[in-house]
């Protein structure tokens, strides 16, 4: 089935989920002549309960639906309807209390019913996971922590949340509406269930011994995982895979990474890891001969996935590991096809992958940019900022028909973004991976 | 699918919820 009927298909089928509780009690009315305010609190209640249940299933890792949305997409619609869901969770007291004020004293934990008391801690709970999440960095949790957290906080606010509905029960009170959430709720634990269970399950069957940990220039590190008992995972290059070291598949402590080896390479997979978190500032720790597992692989940031007569990678830092798998794949096939790989660095003593790409340049047909934002004394090559003015003075004049991979931090891909859009590059030909899926 | 895609679907959806709710509150309230 081609990809973008998938797509279709399979959004369809979110939206279906996501708005069969509004449509439920349009086609399952109870007797009219109910204020109007009352029965809109009550509707955007359910649509906000919808919209937050619903996101633990972008987030499985279901790999059908990993195969046909660009991840980073599917993390930013999780992040944005959750807090939409959210709004729409608190509008629905507040509609209430404006409506009639007398039932603000079903904010009074001491004297309120348990559907009302069930009510208000999920609200609490679910206004404490969007916090957490939207300021994880300013208020300083540990990414483990949060992660932790926001399994639990999601899980607590959405039992409390079908207790108040259950609870009250007047839109929810005829079999076809109690049926329809009970559906909904077991799809969201299995989805919490695949990706907490059944996937590590899969996971122990393919344990990876860590067999170097080798120190690359910018506090950097290349990972090298060889199989344990198995022939090892086949990727495409350009995609990443969550690794955990050291513990069992059954855990929070695990992160994505992409992989930059070649996706020709069966006897070992690589990862290059940069130190810019509370994990990877311990990746120089991890013994060699310890245990890890993968889960992957995901992602469509790839070549293979769009064919095109030639491709321009914009690489940012660390941004670069995916682009390098691109880069070693297309030399174990003695791939030809015109590359133009803008690299983007602080300095130059932060530059990965240094003397392998100056060798795939003679090896590939691969036009190779160094930008530095700082350069030293004596820098001939091109400094700053990757402009639209410089990429017009490389891109060749079939620009329009090449693809482009943009892989770097998130203000990085954003420039490239409208330096692109500024160049007129169809945004269809435009692929961008971003580091804050998580 | 890209960015712009994501939040055109975004508001989609919010717009559409939003507006189902309405609906819900008039048929209920007449």
């Amino acid at each position: 089935m081609r990809r973008s009927l998938k797509m279709a298909l399979w959004l369809s089928l979110y939206f279906l989920l996501i708005f069969a509780p509004l449509i439920i009690l349009l086609i399952t009315p109870r007797a009219p002549g109910r204020e109007f305010w009352r029965e809109f609190s009550v509707a955007l209640g359910f649509f906000g309960m919808a919209l937050m249940g619903s996101q633990a299933i972008p987030t499985a890792r279901l790999s059908f639906l990993a195969d046909v949305f660009p991840m980073d997409n599917v993390f930013f619609v999780h992040h944005r309807l959750g807090i939409a869901g959210f709004v729409m969770a608190l509008i629905h007291p507040l509609v209430l209390f404006v409506n009639n004020p007398y039932t603000i004293r079903l904010l009074n934990f001491f004297t309120a019913p348990n559907r009302a008391r069930a009510g208000l801690v999920a609200l609490v709970g679910a206004a404490a996971l969007v916090i957490t999440s939207v300021y994880r960095q300013q208020i300083r949790i540990k990414y483990e922590s949060w992660h932790l957290s926001h399994a639990l906080l999601a899980i607590g606010a959405i039992v409390l949340a079908f207790v108040h509905i259950f609870g009250v029960n007047y839109h929810t009170a005829m079999p076809a509406q109690r049926l329809l959430w009970i559906v909904l709720a077991v799809l969201w634990g299995v989805a919490i269930l695949y990706l907490r269970v059944i996937d590590p399950l899969i996971e122990l069957r393919y344990p990876y011994t860590i067999a170097a940990v080798t120190e690359v220039p910018g506090r950097s590190w290349h990972v090298r995982l060889v199989p344990d008992g198995h022939p090892g995972l086949r990727f495409t290059a350009g995609q990443f895979a969550w690794l955990t070291v050291g513990h069992s598949p059954f855990t929070i402590h695990e992160n994505p990474f992409s992989f930059s080896s070649s996706a020709e390479n069966t006897e070992y997979i690589e990862f290059t890891i940069r130190e810019l978190g509370d994990w990877t500032a311990r990746v120089k720790e991890i013994p060699v001969g310890s245990r890890a597992y993968i889960d992957g692989p995901y992602g469509t940031f790839s070549t293979d996935h769009y064919p095109a007569p030639g491709y321009v990678f914009l690489g940012g830092g660390v941004g670069i590991t995916p682009l390098m798998s691109m880069l070693r794949t297309m030399a174990d096939r003695e791939d030809r096809t015109p590359v133009l790989l803008m690299y983007g660095n602080q300095k130059w003593e932060w530059v990965l992958f240094r003397e392998e790409l100056a060798a795939l340049e003679k090896q590939i047909n691969l036009r190779l940019v160094h930008v530095l934002e700082q350069p030293h004394a004596g820098w001939e090559g091109e400094s700053g900022f990757i402009t639209a003015d410089m990429l017009d003075r490389y891109l060749p004049a079939n620009r329009e028909e090449l693809v482009y991979l943009i892989c770097g931090p998130v203000p990085m891909l954003n420039a490239m973004d409208r330096a692109l859009q500024k160049l007129r590059i169809p945004p269809s030909q435009v692929l961008a991976e971003r580091y804050d899926i998580a | 699918m890209g960015r712009l895609h994501a939040r055109i679907l975004l508001w989609a959806t919010i717009l559409v919820g939003v507006g189902l709710a309405l609906l819900f509150a008039l048929l209920q309230s007449r």
